[in-house]
């Protein structure tokens, strides 16, 4: 029977084929078997409003597959994606830890699958399980890294043109695909997304890649993003 | 060179210090002084005692910022410690301080003899991830 989005579904945490990849996942079988037991497995289609900033938090999300942009609001309203989420990470654990409201927003970017821990169910089994604990304690140092990069990006970059390059060869490095003509990136945000996770205006995005258009630095096919002059990129980076 | 946010890096909570403080080393460092360079593997922990430590980012071109600024009862470097990876930014004193400091080994080895300190270490990480978005929401205001 096909499974909905096209989605390869496993509800079975023991029987994963990728688990041994993941950071969070990558545990020993008797405690995936307890995580096997209070979480609960859902399928979700792209632009599924995960949880909100501001909400009390209700438990933890672990993206077995897809990807979900996380999102925080300043005071004037403007949205900033903090991060695009991949598969293996849990969303929500800093709030679900500390009980205290979510942070950000976490929205799907694509159909994914995420099996979501209530927050007591969390807490006793980060209580009953050492491993896990750990598991967590990476994935959330992790996190921190990944803040703190982005942290970098946004107080020392000089420029918009300089970020948005900056973005591009973060993606062509973690999701490129080598060919003869350049680095192949298939690009799922819209401008007004891709301005969210600069800090900028989708006007000065849609400009901005008109610019890099023109100067021969990348060629645009509908969602492929194809990086033909990487030097010309890393010549406008200073981060 | 001007802060652009300052939030607090990981505030330890009282069971934490009881522990932490039986095996700490105390430092002084003067204003200027260099805790840690960026790109160092973490050779430990710094429970900040006094004074104020910041995070000096820099960039390619020999631009430096200090991004982030750590204060009394804040924790340096307890992410690089657990992921074992390098720091990701330089620590100097901001101001004259005194931080205890713990080497990886003997930290390591007290959250084997006190396995409850992970809930303590994931409540510290929580909190230093709700920094790192704070200070996030600051730098998008400010532009």
């Amino acid at each position: 029977m096909p499974s909905p989005y096209n989605l390869e579904v496993e509800y079975n945490c023991n029987e994963c084929s990728v688990r041994a990849e993941r950071l969070f996942c990558n545990m020993g079988e008797p405690v995936v078997k307890a995580l096997d037991g209070v979480k609960f497995t859902s399928l979700y289609p792209k632009g599924s409003l995960l949880f909100v900033e501001g909400e009390e938090p209700r438990g933890v999300f672990i993206l077995c597959s897809g990807r979900a942009k996380l999102t925080t609001s300043s005071t004037e309203g403007k949205t900033l994606i903090v991060k695009i989420a991949e598969p293996g990470e849990v969303l929500g654990a800093s709030a679900t830890i500390l009980g205290r409201p979510y942070e950000v927003s976490a929205e799907t970017i694509e159909p994914s699958q995420l099996n979501f821990i209530k927050r007591d169910d969390f807490l006793k089994f980060l209580n009953t399980h050492l491993e896990a604990c750990m598991h967590t304690a990476q994935q959330l140092s992790e996190k921190y890294h990944s803040a703190q990069r982005e942290i970098r990006s946004l107080g020392l970059s000089q420029t918009t043109a300089e970020k948005l390059a900056r973005l591009l060869l973060d993606w062509c490095v973690n999701d490129g695909e080598m060919t003869a003509k350049g680095t192949r990136l298939k690009v799922l945000l819209t401008h007004e997304e891709i301005a969210q996770m600069i800090g900028t205006t989708r006007e000065t995005v849609t400009r901005l890649l008109s610019d890099f258009k023109r100067r021969k630095i990348i060629d645009v096919k509908g969602s492929t993003l194809l990086v033909s002059n990487r030097n010309d990129l890393e010549a406008m980076v200073s981060v | 060179m001007t802060i652009e946010c300052e939030v607090p890096a990981t505030v330890v909570n009282e069971s934490v210090v009881r522990a932490l403080s039986r095996m700490e080393k105390a430092e002084g460092w003067p204003t200027g002084s260099v805790l840690f360079r960026e790109g160092e593997q973490p050779r430990g922990v710094y429970i900040v005692h006094s004074g104020e430590i910041d995070q000096v980012f820099s960039a390619r071109n020999g631009h430096v910022k200090p991004l982030l600024t750590a204060g009394p009862g804040q924790i340096l470097g307890l992410s690089c410690v657990v992921s074992g990876k390098a720091h990701n930014c330089s620590a100097t004193a901001r101001t004259p301080s005194v931080t205890g400091f713990i080497d990886r080994d003997r930290f390591t080895a007290l959250l084997e003899e006190q396995p409850a300190l992970w809930w303590s270490i994931l409540q510290m990480l929580s909190t230093d991830i709700n920094s790192c978005y704070d200070c996030m929401r600051t730098l998008t205001h400010a532009r």
